[in-house]
């Protein structure tokens, strides 16, 4: 599929971003919502994820930051995971730092592109 | 006597004890004399005293005797009441020093006074039995003037002495405390005084009085104003008086001049106490002129360096005793810092890749085996701007020539225009670890290619294919020039040789050599069974003819192994190389376990031949005799096979139901019967019964099995041969019944009869000479009493005359006695005599026989008719064909016991060898089989404590709980035929944790089947350690780096956003990658664990703008607050951002932009929720006129795009990024911003172990 249909899948997706950093975070909140994306958060913590998550409809997938301000984002990967909900994590980190049973679940590295976004989440 | 006397009135009347007890005493007995005889003042004295509450004693007397008062009675304890009328002399013996003094000076006529007077004693109304006493003895004197006696005055002072004592000795202890706090105020550095509330010095110690002319005496008792003119009204005065009043603690750095001259920076502490306020202060002018010149110098990071040095210095420490090989190299490839482990390989000052010299001692190969090039190692790599993590593996040769495993690994140190400015490298020693991986994996290729040659070896049908398979698949392996397989023949001095397998372009090969053409040491050690291995045939240190001689075959290093059967050389099996070649151990081994192999496969295949051959000549023999072969199952529910040779139908495949193609229905129930007795006892069927023939007849065979019994002892299956009996059958029928007719015809038709009758013994004949068996008649021949004594032939078929010749009418005992001792001739009576029929196998070996017969003997008339049946052949087989079945499972066994026995012991003498633990277990129980020595040092534990009772749960036991499942899971994939590599951590005997790498392997049985397990174990720790910190280490700079690019990418992002110009970008953009540059060098200098503190960061941000504490371009700048407040590495970055834009914008709007503007920066711990402290920053700028632009945006809820950038970092990124509270204001005066953000706590070392950093 070539680039803009692809990114086209995004529009009207409701997905939750979390990532500690506020400059990425606005970036890439930016981004999403130029592509059509109904943007969930951002939000720098596990805490707020899981608010937003119990306060409106289930969001069609997540993006996760791996290290948040030096939390694991593993626990609410574990949360999304048993609510059905695709995410993909954001790192900056090499395979090998990631826990044995998370590794072999998506990942990209940062800095994120829409594509790459859309194919892990939507495709 | 006069009357009145004797009744006198009882003195003394007084009602006191003492009273009484003196009206009682018996004084006669005293030198008083009866009371009644005591003179007037005696009496008088008495009655004072004993109206007196003073304790008082009267001593009488020289004597001193004593009468007392109650007082005095109390005050003496238990000397009371035997002191009454005693002596004093004698009841104060004891403190005689005393009171006698005073006695004799009272005596004398004087009064005596003593003070205080010691006296021990025990009184009972007090628990204490010291006590002290005023003393004072007065005389008393008689009518005449003399002294009588002393009336002694006691008073107890003990009370007071006690009190007074008391005193003194607090009074001692509080010097001694003063001394000591004079002592610690006077040995302090720092200057110490005690102001009073009113201001007045009490106290001032040496260091205060060093900066001073006075002496203390001078200064102490003084108002503080006036010992320090002008300070009243100064900030030290000022903070002096706040403290005072409002009790809390103040600290000012300030300059004080001295009226004696001397001017100096003070750094003042002022705390409240009960006395007044506790003050120090210090000289700090070094340091202050120090960083005054700092400041003029305008760098304002020469401090920053100092740290810097300062924590190069442990950095350096620290490499010191590193494992881990480091270096600094520069852009030129030299060698700026490295610690030993890195000098161990590289001891000149550059890199290998610039190093010509030693560049030569690093190998290293790309994936595809080139070699790597001296410009592509890692650091050459990195001062390109390369990566090069995790490195690469390079052999390294040492000064011994050794060679040695290393990984090197190198990354590129950027400055801030990502400029290569030099690398740093790693070098690792991962020698240990690559050399077991490659036993590892030399153990685990031969076990592979041992599956692979079993597999190969087994399809094979042939003795030639064989070797064949075995010496290409031997050659490929080892990469040989050729491999020759040799049967030795001695007799005839030859070798006759198999060309195994010839490479590619290799040189041919005689097929037959002469043993004399090769004696030498070569062929002697094959003699004696040693394994000939020579790396160079031509080296000329060997020279020797029998190497020559190879040599000219085009054998140049060679691998022979010798095959002796009963001590005799009998094969070899030899690996050719056309160039010298250095054999390894693994080689060798190879090579010998292939020959041990080939060897137990040609045995095994040369007897199954021998079987196949055996059997097939048999099958022959048996067919071409007549027989028909069978084979059945073990229970005989299978037919397996049956050759009917023409007269029953052939069985090719396994069938069930045989007994419905070959057995009479009713036939099936004796003929079952007589099969299960036959498995019941694993004996020899036989039976003559009737088949369902080929053509659809019914005819008799004699059918007879024997049991092929397994290695276990189990029947495999029933091997049986049968022969076509119908014709006998027929016969003896037709005898019987022509017998029968002759009988009943004899008397009434003999002679009418005698033509038919004849005729029918014709036709009897001709049907008994149809048949292979003999078949003979005989007559009974009775003495007298008609006992049988003997036999005679009446009728004899063709196959029997062959054997007897005409013997009708001859006596059987003549021509045969050997039948008595048989037995055959017994039975002939039996049969006769009861006429019941025998049949019974004799091995006859008398006259003209030599074999096994089988006979059947039937009554006939007064005699028997009998079939024999020669069975030698059968006979033979049926033992023959066990035998050979034995062979080939002796064959079988012995190959798999050698080859167990002998690769078990190379395995151990590795084993006992290697520094690595080696074991094996059985599959099944998972008990140890074996456990080299290295165990020991590696567990901390010794063998044969794991090997009591059960060593599963021994070592288990080890083995951390949470590790044991993961273990276990291992077994079972091992089991199931996986190698598999994992680690586990036991905690050892003594205590320790380490970490065991092991490799576990399934090991086959001769079925493919995992029969044991084996593995190779090490420990691991200081690889898992390092391991991990170099994760830890790797990760962390991945994640800063990234996370460096993307707040990098962030500030262009916004910076852009808020640029119209190029110019105005730069302007700002520049001075934004400063600060993130300060922060970030700040934060690569901490070591591990510490923290920035804020007043670092507060400082590094304005000392980069020339702003400085105190004054700067004519306004005010005032920092005020703690030092040392560590910020949680996370949020440095951010707050740094924030805090530069505060500074600019101050800079370019604000207070310092303007003569009148004054900068207020405070700060100070504020607690948090629960434990959290949180750190509040107050950012002031007073006295500006303000400029528009920046009070524009006031909606701190306006689209961040909007905003300026430095709003949008206070307002919305550090409330996001970092938790804090913040509020910027634009208030008439100028900026006011507060920010509130959670702090380090000093148990927060989130840069730990686990990999969880923070940053």
């Amino acid at each position: 599929m070539p680039d803009a249909a692809l990114t086209a899948t995004l529009r009207g997706r409701r997905i939750l971003l979390v990532e500690d950093d506020y400059m990425m975070a606005q970036d890439l909140a930016n981004e999403l919502q130029g592509a059509g994306v109904d943007v969930l958060g951002p939000v720098p913590d596990i805490r707020g994820a899981l608010a937003l998550l119990d306060a409106g409809p289930a969001p069609d997938g997540a993006i996760l930051d791996i290290n948040l301000g030096g939390e694991m984002v593993y626990p609410l990967a574990d949360t999304l995971q048993a609510r059905d909900i695709r995410f993909v994590f954001a790192t900056g980190y090499e395979g090998w730092s990631i826990p044995e049973r998370y590794r072999n679940l998506p990942r990209l590295e940062k800095p994120l592109g829409l594509r790459q976004i859309a194919e892990v989440l939507v495709a | 006597m006069v009357p009145h006397d004797r009744f006198p009135p009882p003195w003394p009347l007084d009602g006191s004890e003492m009273a009484h007890l003196i009206r009682a005493h018996d004084w006669a007995a005293t030198p008083l004399g009866p009371v009644r005889e005591w003179p007037a003042h005696l009496r008088a004295v008495v009655d004072l005293m004993l109206g007196s509450g003073t304790p008082m004693c009267l001593l009488w007397g020289h004597d001193a005797i004593m009468i007392y008062n109650d007082a005095y009675a109390r005050s003496i304890g238990q000397r009371h009441p035997a002191a009454l009328g005693r002596s004093a002399h004698d009841a104060w013996a004891d403190v005689r020093e005393g009171w006698l003094p005073l006695f004799e000076q009272a005596w004398s006529g004087k009064e005596a006074v003593a003070r205080g007077q010691h006296l021990r004693f025990v009184r009972s109304d007090m628990p204490r039995q010291e006590a002290w006493f005023d003393l004072t003895y007065t005389p008393v004197r008689n009518e005449r003037g003399e002294v009588g006696g002393v009336l002694a005055l006691v008073r107890d002072a003990t009370g007071e002495v006690q009190a007074e004592q008391s005193r003194q000795s607090a009074e001692a202890r509080l010097r001694e405390s003063e001394t000591r706090l004079q002592n610690v105020l006077n040995g302090m550095d720092e200057a110490f005084g005690l102001l009073d509330h009113d201001f007045r010095i009490l106290a001032f110690n040496d260091a205060a009085l060093r900066l001073e002319t006075g002496t203390r005496e001078e200064i102490l008792g003084r108002r503080h104003w006036e010992v320090y003119p002008g300070s009243e009204n100064s900030e030290a005065g000022r903070l002096l008086r706040r403290a005072m009043e409002e009790r809390t603690a103040v600290t000012l750095d300030h300059l004080y001049t001295w009226e004696s001259g001397p001017a100096r920076w003070l750094e003042m502490r002022a705390y409240p106490v009960p006395e007044g306020l506790a003050v120090f202060w210090r000289d700090i002018s070094g340091r202050k002129a120090a960083e005054a010149a700092l400041r003029e110098s305008g760098t304002g990071y020469r401090q920053l360096a100092e740290q810097f040095e300062k924590s190069q210095r442990l950095q350096s420490a620290m490499l010191e005793v590193v494992p881990v090989g480091l270096a600094l190299l520069s852009n030129e490839g030299e060698v700026l810092l490295s610690n030993p482990a890195w000098d161990r390989f590289t001891p000149g000052r550059r890199m290998p890749s610039r190093d010509p010299d030693r560049g030569r001692r690093w190998r290293a190969w790309d994936k595809d085996g080139r070699p790597v090039m001296p410009g592509d190692f890692p650091g050459a790599r990195a001062l390109r701007g390369e990566r090069c993590l995790p490195g690469t593996e390079f052999l390294y040769t040492d000064d011994n020539g050794d060679e040695i495993w290393t990984n090197a690994a190198s990354v590129p140190l950027l400055d801030s225009q990502d400029q290569v400015t030099g690398a740093v490298s790693i070098i690792m020693d991962i020698d240990a670890g690559r050399r077991a991986e490659q036993i590892l994996r030399a153990v685990a290729a031969r076990q592979a290619f041992l599956l692979e040659l079993g597999d190969a070896l087994r399809a094979q049908t042939r003795t030639e294919s064989l070797i064949e398979v075995a010496a290409r698949l031997l050659g490929e392996h080892i990469g040989a020039s050729r491999i020759m397989f040799a049967e030795i023949d001695e007799a005839r001095g030859v070798a006759d040789i198999f060309h195994g397998w010839f490479a590619n372009g290799a040189q041919p090969f005689p097929a037959v050599m002469r043993l004399e053409d090769y004696e030498g040491p070569i062929l002697q050690d094959l003699r004696e069974g040693r394994t000939v291995r020579i790396d160079d045939t031509r080296n000329p240190a060997l020279a020797r003819p029998d190497l020559a001689a190879i040599a000219e075959l085009g054998v140049e290093a060679l691998l022979s192994v010798p095959l002796l059967v009963d001590g005799r050389l009998l094969v070899n099996l030899s690996v050719h190389q056309h160039s010298p070649r250095c054999w390894t151990d693994e080689d060798v081994a190879l090579v010998q376990e292939v020959a041990e192999r080939l060897w137990a496969d040609l045995v095994r295949f040369r007897a199954e031949a021998a079987l196949r051959d055996s059997e097939r000549r048999f099958r022959a023999l048996l067919t071409t005799g007549g027989y028909m072969v069978y084979r059945m199952n073990a229970d005989w529910t299978e037919m397996a096979e049956l050759r009917g040779n023409g007269i029953l139908a052939d069985t090719e495949v396994p069938f069930p139901a045989w007994p419905d193609r070959y057995i009479l229905p009713e036939d099936l129930p004796m003929i079952q019967a007589r099969i299960e007795e036959a498995i019941r006892t694993r004996s020899l069927f036989e039976l003559e019964h009737r088949v369902r023939q080929a053509d659809g007849s019914v005819g008799w065979v004699l059918s007879r099995a024997v049991p092929i019994v397994g290695k276990n002892g189990g029947i495999i299956e029933w091997f049986g041969a049968a022969t076509d009996v119908s014709a006998r059958r027929r016969a003896e029928e037709r005898l019987r019944n022509a017998e029968e007719r002759h009988r009943t015809d004899l008397e009434r038709q003999v002679a009418e009869r005698t033509a038919e009758l004849s005729k029918s013994r014709d036709l009897l004949q001709a049907t008994m000479d149809s048949s292979t068996d003999m078949i003979q008649v005989f007559r009974a021949v009775r003495n007298a009493q008609g006992e049988i004594v003997d036999f005679r032939w009446v009728l004899n078929n063709h196959t029997s005359v062959r054997y007897y010749g005409k013997v009708e009418g001859e006596s059987l005992l003549e021509r045969n006695p050997g039948v008595v001792t048989v037995g055959i001739f017994d039975a002939f009576k039996r049969v006769t005599e009861t006429g019941v029929p025998e049949q019974a196998e004799r091995h006859y070996v008398h006259e003209q026989f030599d074999g096994w017969f089988l006979q059947s003997v039937v009554k006939l008339d007064d005699g028997v008719a009998t079939t024999t049946k020669d069975i030698t052949d059968w006979k033979s087989a049926q033992a023959e064909v066990p035998r050979l079945q034995e062979e080939v499972a002796q064959a079988r066994l012995r190959e798999s016991e050698d080859a167990l026995r002998e690769s078990e012991a190379r395995f151990r003498q590795f084993g006992e060898a290697s520094a690595d633990v080696l074991w094996i277990r059985d599959c099944e129980s998972l008990a140890f089989e074996y456990v080299s020595p290295a165990f020991e040092r590696a567990y901390g534990t010794r063998i044969e404590d794991v090997l009591k009772g059960n060593h599963l749960r021994r070592w288990l036991e080890m083995i951390l709980p949470e590790d044991r499942e993961k273990v276990l899971d291992v077994f079972r994939r091992v089991r199931r035929g996986e190698q598999v590599v994992h680690s586990f951590r036991i905690l050892r005997g003594d205590g320790q944790l380490r970490w065991i790498r092991d490799t576990d392997f399934p090991l086959f049985d001769a079925a493919g089947k995992v029969q044991r397990i084996g593995g190779i174990a090490h420990d691991a720790t200081e690889e898992v350690e390092l391991q991990d910190r170099l994760q830890v280490l790797v990760a962390e700079l991945q994640h800063r780096s990234r996370n460096l690019v993307g707040v990098v990418k962030g500030i262009t992002e916004r910076t852009l956003a808020t640029s119209d110009t190029l110019e105005r970008f730069r302007g700002r953009f520049r001075p934004r990658l400063d600060a993130l540059a300060r922060v970030n060098g700040l934060l690569s200098r901490l070591e591990e664990g510490d923290r920035i503190t804020f007043d670092q960061l507060l400082q590094a941000e304005l000392a980069a703008h020339g702003i400085l504490d105190g004054e700067t371009n004519g306004t005010a700048v005032h920092l005020h607050g703690p030092k040392g407040i560590r910020l949680r590495s996370a949020t440095v970055q951010t707050f740094a951002l924030a805090l530069h834009e505060l500074t600019t914008n101050a800079l370019k709007y604000g207070a310092l932009s303007q003569p009148e503007g004054k900068l207020e920066v405070t700060w100070s711990l504020i607690p948090g929720n629960g434990t959290e402290r949180r750190l509040r920053v107050d950012w002031r700028e007073t006295g500006v006129l303000l400029d528009l632009p920046v009070a524009a945006a006031t909606n701190r809820w306006a689209p961040p795009r909007r905003q300026g950038y430095g709003r949008e970092l206070i307002e919305r990124a550090l409330p996001y990024q970092l938790k804090a509270e913040t509020s910027y204001e634009l208030t008439p005066g100028g900026v006011r911003c507060t920010i509130i953000v959670p702090v380090s706590s000093t148990l927060d070392v989130a840069f730990s172990s686990q990999g969880d950093p923070d940053a």
